[in-house]
């Protein structure tokens, strides 16, 4: 009977894919953000920062689409171009993470 | 006697045995900061040389084995080229992650989370990201609706990992994608009408899992359930998504890029 056992055991441990979905906000762990701050191996002169907004901008493709600019400085369009062109990003490491002086603050908060 | 041990032996074994909520453990990341940042930079200046400015992006929260046969990225959100204000006041440019995350206390709710390249893949199993660039008229209609209320009203706090992408009732970080999406497309925010177009035109990708296992799965566990599927279970997934723009000459490119650099053709040629 044993050996029934462990051959079922075996078969659905072996067989079967997990179904574990990982939809999880990465939240859990220690700030990112000082953990980021301070390892070692960053690219030279990268610099972390923590965001507090984004917002996306916004491209018109032509005439004929009608889009609703937020503002008209992040307003970008592609009329008249066959290739996009490269978009500048920033070298920061960038987290939604707070910083270590933020976190400290909300968390003594939280415990008063 | 006998036969019930043998039976709560075998469900026992499935339970622990095979995890159904990985995803509401917090998890640590397995790769140094260094090479996490390291990668997340690489994938965003690899969006920027493509000039992509809304994209569909795809991690591994489980390594391949594990994953059905036919899935291999665990969650997929939205990645759109914008202005980011950081906390000292400065702004900077790059892609900020609009996603429907699980909620890690209630494993059968979500919520809409916008984070970066960084946090996206800070417990990533494999540094690979799965990248779908949308069409230049679908990108700019993706960024008009997000300049909207629709991303908020499309999404339904109801969490299924196995969502039926063809069903209101429960919905997943990649069913939510392909709300979006179609909300982009069709131009409107009605549920029931961008349900009838995804019954009609997208083929969601069947999960290849026990019929035990998923009957386990959905009693023990919220994040879990097939009360939104007849018959066999599908749901969406990045491949899926790539297909239906594809299918209907909406895609510009779907990629797999992996730390070491290399790109790969997301879809099977």
């Amino acid at each position: 009977m044993k050996t029934r056992y462990l051959a079922v055991a075996l078969s659905l441990l072996l067989a079967q894919p997990s179904l574990a979905a990982d939809s999880v906000e990465h939240s859990g762990q220690a700030s990112k953000h000082s953990v980021l701050a301070s390892a070692e191996g960053l690219a030279s002169g990268a610099v972390v920062a923590s965001a507090v907004a984004a917002t996306p901008v916004i491209l018109s493709v032509g005439a004929g689409m009608a889009v609703q600019s937020v503002s008209t400085e992040l307003h970008e369009s592609m009329e008249g171009k066959d290739h996009p062109d490269v978009l500048v990003i920033t070298d920061m490491v960038i987290t939604a993470d707070e910083a270590p002086d933020e976190a400290i603050q909300s968390q003594t908060q939280w415990q008063e | 006697m006998q036969k019930l041990r043998f039976v709560v032996f075998v469900l026992l074994v499935s339970v622990t045995g095979v995890s159904f909520a990985g995803s509401e453990q917090p998890r640590e990341a397995i790769y140094t900061p260094e090479r996490i940042a390291g990668f997340s930079k690489q994938v965003e200046r690899y969006l920027a040389e493509q000039g992509a400015y809304a994209v569909l992006l795809g991690r591994m929260g489980r390594s391949a084995s594990e994953m059905p046969e036919g899935i291999r990225f665990t969650h997929t959100a939205i990645a759109l080229y914008s202005t980011i204000k950081l906390d000292d006041g400065r702004t900077a440019k790059g892609y900020a992650i609009h996603n429907l995350y699980q909620e890690s206390g209630a494993p059968g709710k979500s919520k809409l989370v916008t984070d970066y390249p960084v946090d996206f893949f800070w417990s990533a199993q494999a540094l690979e990201a799965g990248i779908v660039i949308p069409s230049r008229e679908i990108q700019a209609r993706l960024l008009a609706l997000y300049a909207s209320d629709t991303p908020v009203k499309l999404h339904n706090p109801d969490y299924s990992v196995i969502a039926n992408p063809n069903d209101l009732r429960f919905q997943n970080c990649t069913e939510y994608t392909l709300d979006l999406l179609n909300a982009a497309i069709y131009d409107t925010n009605d549920r029931e009408r961008l349900k009838r177009n995804t019954r009609a035109y997208f083929h969601a990708q069947p999960v290849k899992i026990s019929r035990i296992k998923l009957a386990l799965g959905s009693w023990l566990d919220d994040s879990v359930t097939t009360r939104d599927h007849d018959g066999k279970v599908e749901t969406a997934t990045l491949t899926t998504l790539a297909r239906y723009l594809e299918t209907f000459g909406l895609l510009d490119k779907a990629v797999i890029v992996s730390e070491q650099g290399q790109v790969s053709n997301l879809l099977p040629i």
